[in-house]
């Protein structure tokens, strides 16, 4: 007896080619409609605009005259001349080092705390308002931190007799760092806060029931063994924002450039050879640096972060 | 033996015989080195202290008349003084002159003053009227000075002001966004009888004069402004009788209400006979019972409004009377500005106060509009009898007698608070040892005491705001406050010492008090007369219609275009357009805009597009607009009010429009002051014009300068050796200069002349820098400080300012008036003796051609119609009028700076100022000079840097930048032409 062979549907007579084309928008159609609107605008304003400042880095674009190409001297400069460059990395990454994490931990664990108490909601406004506040609150800081003996700061040391002049906080090198971090550790409690918060409202309470059962004693036990790997979505979400972010974080405090280029980050870098010393053109080859840092850090947290454990038993299968 | 013993001794007596020679040579080469330096440092010492005389004020000398017995003059002759028949005069001869059949003395800026001698029959107190006729001038006030007998009877002589008037010149005009524009003012001239009052309205009577029987001398001196006088007249101060005398008059003639109602619009062109002021205007009320209706689009609706709120500002209407009879005046008025506050309104019916009542009537505060009669404090409607006919009506501005009184009161407590903190400061000192006991209350003669007094007075104070408001003015509790913090003081002594913020605090919140009590703003829809008894038309909106005029305002939102500055000339009448983009804020820009329309536009048919564009500021990521519309190609034809660095930047990359291929351009550089374009020159040409200009002076405290004796310091010199440590041992300070001014008076420059090369490598430039990180370091300036507090506390009592700065201490600081002075900024002294007083910073912002505009005559006809003075000084005289005094336009035009109202002897030392002001040029790369600046500031100042060490590092940079630049854009020394010094 012949065995019938279950045939695949019937497609119309055309080229392969148009047949997966065909097969394609059936399978993924109706799903791709829903998100071509961000697609686009993702295409638009994301990717094109990273697509055109790799090809201006390569030219001497001054903003107002017809850009002129120019090879790889933009890159030679930024390596090899450029002072300023290697003092904006090692600011960055100070900054950006000492901020992103602890903004991190701090949404983390602000959003663990939150999510024990009573008024949640009240909490989640108070604590992610600061981030949304951010740019308005630039004057503040500079009023507190006045270098003026009566300013607002200032004033309270030296009343208090700590110190016997004022401290010029925006001009003097040792402080502006430590305010600027300040600054954004404070503001820091964005998107990865309540994304925190979700996740964290999501947790099995099963597991936390068995947890209890099988011998934890305590609530940080709990947090690292049972709550920790269920929000591992939310922690890589948190991570990546938080690398991107906090590569590319512009100094608030301390003038522009800040004196001595104390907290020069690469993003004031960028921004001061795009538009004050009108060269776009170098500007685009310190921006494509700081997009290969961010992408490149991003996928280390990647593997770090996501799930880990099917690899090492498939290579196994695989071997054997 | 003998011959050796001998030998010694006359060795001996020889070498003392040498050495008292050497004594007495010495003393005299002592001597003579000495002669030196008292010569070298002598000339430190020179100069007479700074003289500080203050003038009692007239409550305090009325009251000192009153009690001494003088009484009002009444039933004796006008006593007349024609101006003609002067006695004397200095400066230039006065000339008689006819205007409108009247014979008057012409009395302009080249005469100092003019005096008249005159008998008095009869020993009293009289006013003084005076007959005038407004001609020329710049359109300020007439101002002149009084002096009886040679002495200033009292501070408010100083200044006494003869007001011009003023009418619409046109009727409003609605523009193509569809709102209603104003139109401009213009003067209407006639003769003028004025009885002289005080200056700033504060009180409601004109000034009274104390004359014995006998001769006396009146001289007038020149302040501001022109004027034709007629005759002078010392006349029986007018009796005005109470309401109560009135009402029996009315009794007595059997006067009955009227009938017929006349009404009419406060703004109404029609009414107004004229202002006293060309800036108290009408203005657009979006409450929708206001007529005509302005929600949607703009209408000008109301009259007067905040721009009607200094003193003696007045408005004069007109009406018919058709029916004569008795009548009750109804205003539909809005007082939302003083919170708590009332405004206060003079009101005189054909020039005259018809009772006692209405020399300060009370418009109370309110937050929405409200429509009243004139009525006593009972609600009884006041009747005026008005006969048939036309009648006018005037309301003037004063301040109430109540606030006035707390104003004198507020003026002693400052003072006497601020002598008080500067006493305690010369004991602890800007930063007390909080560990130490000072007893202040013993150190300071009487502290406790003063301070007991103080706070007494600060009551009555709080008293008097009380009895003049309508409900609770927010200011009441801020001296409540200084009030408890003074007596805390008193009971506990040992408090002082940490409480200094406090004082300074306290000394603040009494200056505002003294700025926020001078203005007195009322709104005015609608004026109504009624015959007594009868009902007024009272139009008050509803919560409901006030939320339906949101919502249209809302949805007009979404179809005004804002930034666009609508135009009011039809477009049959233009024939070319340009794009003009102005960095400033909307009020700015729709007072340019409407005098494009009517002078510009108007006038040869180029059409504006006006539109506002915010600062191109660069701080944490906003958009430099300007910069982005050039790349796109969407630039504006012209850009006004750009930053000075801007044109020369966009000259390098041929953005900007060289306006030197103009062949009236060096006529139209004329205007400005040569160094004011240097920062817009580049490669031989120049790329902009200056549209505003800064100045540096030095301002000192001449009361406290006057205490410590101490003359003005004209050189660096003598402000080390001889103003800073009498500074310092009075726990004072001194503001510092910037590092510019020091450069540029030892000598020294920032570029070479080429401007491809920074001249900072020269020894005066290392002189300048070492200099100016000394003062940080070792002669103890704070390196940031607020001038403006400590100006006014007097811990600051001198330093050197900009133009803002000097507006700020002119504007917001009121209870230092006539206790500061402007002074030319010291300099170095040179070889030949003159003082380089060189200042940098002189060009403000500019104005620019882009390149990209394919309408170049066009754009050129406009920049030269902007910057000519008389569009320019019409532009001052209105923004300030709109903004206030703090807006001044500082108007790069020379001729229309100077026109500008200016107090008149701080302009003439400005004006002296500008003769070594001096602008830094702008070169290929420059961004980087400032910077590099300030790090090298930064690295002496913190980071143990010697000045040489970190003025060596900031060349390196400098030079480094401009090579790459140059490099960048192929410029070879021989092609470049800079802008040299």
């Amino acid at each position: 007896m012949k065995t019938s062979t279950i045939k695949a549907p019937a497609t119309k007579a055309s080229s392969p080619k148009k047949s997966w084309i065909k097969r394609w928008i059936q399978k993924y159609g109706m799903g791709s409609l829903f998100f071509m609107p961000f697609f686009i605008l993702f295409v638009l304003f994301t990717i094109v605009p990273v697509l055109i400042g790799m090809a201006m880095s390569f030219t001497n674009y001054d903003m107002l005259m017809t850009p002129k190409f120019i090879g790889l001297d933009n890159y030679k400069n930024l390596f090899i001349f450029d002072e300023n460059f290697a003092k904006a990395l090692q600011n960055t990454f100070i900054i950006g080092g000492i901020a992103g994490p602890v903004g991190y931990l701090a949404s983390f664990l602000f959003a663990w705390i939150i999510n024990n108490m009573k008024m949640k909601k009240l909490f989640t406004v108070i604590f992610y308002a600061p981030s949304i506040a951010g740019s308005g609150m630039v004057v503040i800081w500079d009023y507190l931190f006045s270098g003026d003996r009566y300013g607002f700061i200032n004033n309270l040391l030296i009343n208090a007799g700590l110190i016997q002049s004022p401290i010029i906080w925006n001009a003097d090198t040792d402080f502006i760092v430590p305010i600027n971090i300040l600054i954004l550790v404070w503001g820091s409690m964005g998107t990865g806060f309540l994304v925190f918060m979700a996740g964290l409202q999501n947790l099995d309470p099963q597991l936390s029931e068995s947890g209890r059962i099988d011998g934890i004693r305590n609530v940080f036990q709990e947090l690292w063994f049972i709550t920790l790997p269920q929000v591992k979505p939310q922690l890589l979400y948190g991570a990546i924002n938080t690398i991107v972010v906090s590569l590319g974080v512009f100094p608030s405090f301390g003038g522009f450039p800040s004196p001595n280029y104390v907290a020069h980050t690469l993003a004031a870098h960028i921004q001061d050879y795009g538009f004050l010393r009108f060269e776009m053109g170098y500007a685009s080859a310190v921006s494509m640096v700081l997009f290969f840092l961010s992408f490149g850090l991003g996928q280390v947290v990647i593997r770090l972060l996501s799930e880990r454990e099917e690899k090492p038993v498939r290579k196994r299968r695989a071997r054997g | 033996m003998r011959n050796k013993k001998h030998r010694l001794r006359t060795w001996a007596k020889c070498l003392l015989a040498a050495a008292l020679a050497g004594v007495v040579a010495a003393q005299a080469g002592i001597l003579a080195s000495a002669e030196k330096l008292i010569d070298k440092y002598s000339i430190l010492f020179e100069g007479e202290a700074v003289a500080y005389e203050s003038d009692p004020g007239y409550a305090e000398v009325l009251s000192s008349w009153e009690e001494a017995g003088y009484k009002r003059a009444a039933g004796v002759p006008d006593i007349v003084l024609p101006a003609a028949d002067y006695a004397a005069f200095e400066g230039e001869t006065p000339v008689t002159q006819t205007q409108d059949g009247v014979a008057g003395l012409l009395y302009d800026t080249e005469t100092d003053y003019v005096e008249w001698t005159f008998t008095v029959p009869e020993t009293g107190l009289y006013q003084m009227q005076i007959k005038y006729y407004a001609i020329g001038g710049t359109g300020l006030p007439i101002q002149r000075a009084a002096m009886l007998d040679g002495e200033k009877p009292y501070a408010e002589t100083d200044v006494l002001v003869l007001p011009r008037f003023y009418v619409d010149a046109a009727d409003t005009v609605i523009n193509s966004v569809g709102d209603e524009v104003g139109a401009l003012q213009e003067e209407v001239r006639e003769w003028t009888t004025r009885a002289v009052g005080d200056m700033a309205g504060r009180y409601s009577e004109p000034l009274l004069w104390k004359l014995e029987a006998g001769t006396h001398t009146l001289r007038l001196s020149y302040v501001d402004q022109p004027v034709l006088l007629s005759e002078i007249r010392f006349t029986a101060p007018a009796e005005i009788p109470s309401y109560a005398e009135v009402e029996t008059e009315y009794e007595q003639q059997g006067y009955q209400p009227a009938a017929g109602t006349i009404a009419f619009q406060a703004e109404d062109r029609e009414h107004i006979v004229h202002k006293s002021d060309s800036t108290v205007s009408s203005y657009n009320d979006g409450d929708p019972m206001t007529v005509p209706k302005g929600t949607a689009h703009r209408r000008l609706n109301a009259m007067g409004g905040y721009s009607w709120r200094t003193g003696n500002q007045e408005i004069t209407y007109r009406f018919t009377v058709e029916k004569a009879g008795l009548y009750s005046i109804a205003f539909r008025a809005q007082q939302t500005w003083n919170e708590g506050s009332s405004s206060y309104r003079q009101i005189r019916i054909d020039g005259e106060v018809p009772f006692q009542e209405l020399l300060e009537y009370a418009f109370p505060s309110d937050s929405n509009w409200y429509t009243r009669p004139l009525e006593d404090p009972q609600g009884n409607p006041y009747r005026f009898y008005l006969s048939e006919g036309e009648h006018t009506l005037t309301l003037s501005v004063k301040i109430s007698q109540y606030v006035t009184q707390a104003y004198n009161k507020a003026q002693t407590v400052i003072d006497g608070l601020s002598e008080a903190y500067r006493k305690i400061l010369m004991i602890t000192s800007a930063s007390p040892d909080p560990n130490y006991d000072y007893d202040l209350d013993k150190s300071v003669p009487n502290l406790l005491g003063t301070f007991q007094g103080l706070a007494d007075e600060i009551k009555e104070i709080s008293d008097l705001v009380v009895q003049a408001s309508s409900s609770r003015a927010s200011v009441v509790n801020n001296l409540k406050m200084v009030e408890q913090q003074l007596r805390e003081m008193v009971e506990d002594p040992d408090v002082i010492p940490k409480r200094l913020d406090d004082m300074v605090n306290s000394l603040t919140v009494l200056g505002n008090f003294l700025t926020d009590v001078q203005v007195s703003p009322l709104g005015i829809d609608s004026i109504e007369l009624v015959p007594t008894g009868g009902e007024f038309t009272v139009r008050e909106s509803s919560v409901w219609s006030r939320i339906w005029g949101t919502l249209e305002n809302f949805a007009a939102s979404f179809r005004k275009d804002y930034n666009r500055v609508g135009m009011t000339v039809s477009d049959q009448t233009v024939t070319e357009t340009i794009d003009v983009w102005i960095s400033r804020g909307t009020e700015w820009a729709e007072i340019l805009k409407g005098l494009i329309d009517s002078e510009f536009t108007g006038k040869n048919g180029i059409g504006v597009n006006l539109n506002v564009l915010p600062s191109n500021s660069l701080m944490g990521g906003t958009v430099n607009a300007m910069l982005l519309a050039i790349t796109s190609g969407t630039a504006p034809d012209v850009a006004l009010s750009v930053s000075v660095d801007t044109p020369v930047e966009y000259a390098i990359r041929g953005v900007s429009l060289d306006l030197t291929q103009f062949p009236d351009y060096a006529e139209v550089s004329k205007r400005f002051l040569e160094n004011s374009l240097i920062p817009f020159r580049y490669s031989g040409g120049v790329f902009a014009l200056p549209e505003t200009i800064n100045f540096n002076v030095m301002l000192y405290r001449k009361d406290i300068l006057s205490n410590l004796n101490l003359p003005l310091p004209q050189t660096w010199d003598q402000v080390f050796y001889q103003t800073l440590p009498v500074l310092y041992q009075n726990n004072m300070q001194m503001a510092a200069p910037t590092f510019d001014l020091l450069l540029y008076q030892m000598g020294g420059a920032y570029y070479t002349e080429d401007g491809l090369r920074t001249a900072l490598d020269q020894p005066e430039a290392y002189a300048a820098f070492e200099q100016y990180i000394s003062l940080f370091l070792d002669l103890g300036y704070p390196i940031t400080s607020n001038f403006y507090n400590r100006f006014r506390t007097g811990e600051m009592p001198i330093g050197i300012v900009d133009y803002t700065a000097y507006m700020q201490i002119l504007t917001a600081a009121p209870e230092l008036a006539g206790k500061w002075d402007l002074e030319l900024v010291p300099g170095i002294r040179k070889e030949d003796g003159t003082i380089d007083r060189s200042t940098t910073g002189l060009t403000g912002l500019a104005d620019i051609i882009l390149s990209q505009t394919d309408k170049e005559e066009e754009c050129w006809e406009f920049l030269k119609w902007w910057t000519s003075a008389e569009i320019q000084q019409s532009f001052g005289v209105q923004v300030e009028g709109k903004i206030g005094a703090s807006a001044r336009w500082n108007s790069a035009n020379i001729e229309a700076f100077q026109s500008l109202p200016w107090d008149q002897q701080h302009l003439a030392k400005i004006v002296d100022s500008f003769e070594w002001a001096t602008a830094v040029p702008s070169v290929l790369g420059g961004v980087i000079t400032t910077r590099a600046i300030s790090n090298a500031t930064n690295d002496a100042l913190y980071n143990d840097f010697s000045p040489r060490e970190a003025l060596e590092k900031a060349i390196l940079t400098i030079n480094k930048e401009l090579e790459r630049k140059q490099d960048m854009y192929n410029i070879q020394p021989s092609e470049s032409k800079g802008a040299g010094r």
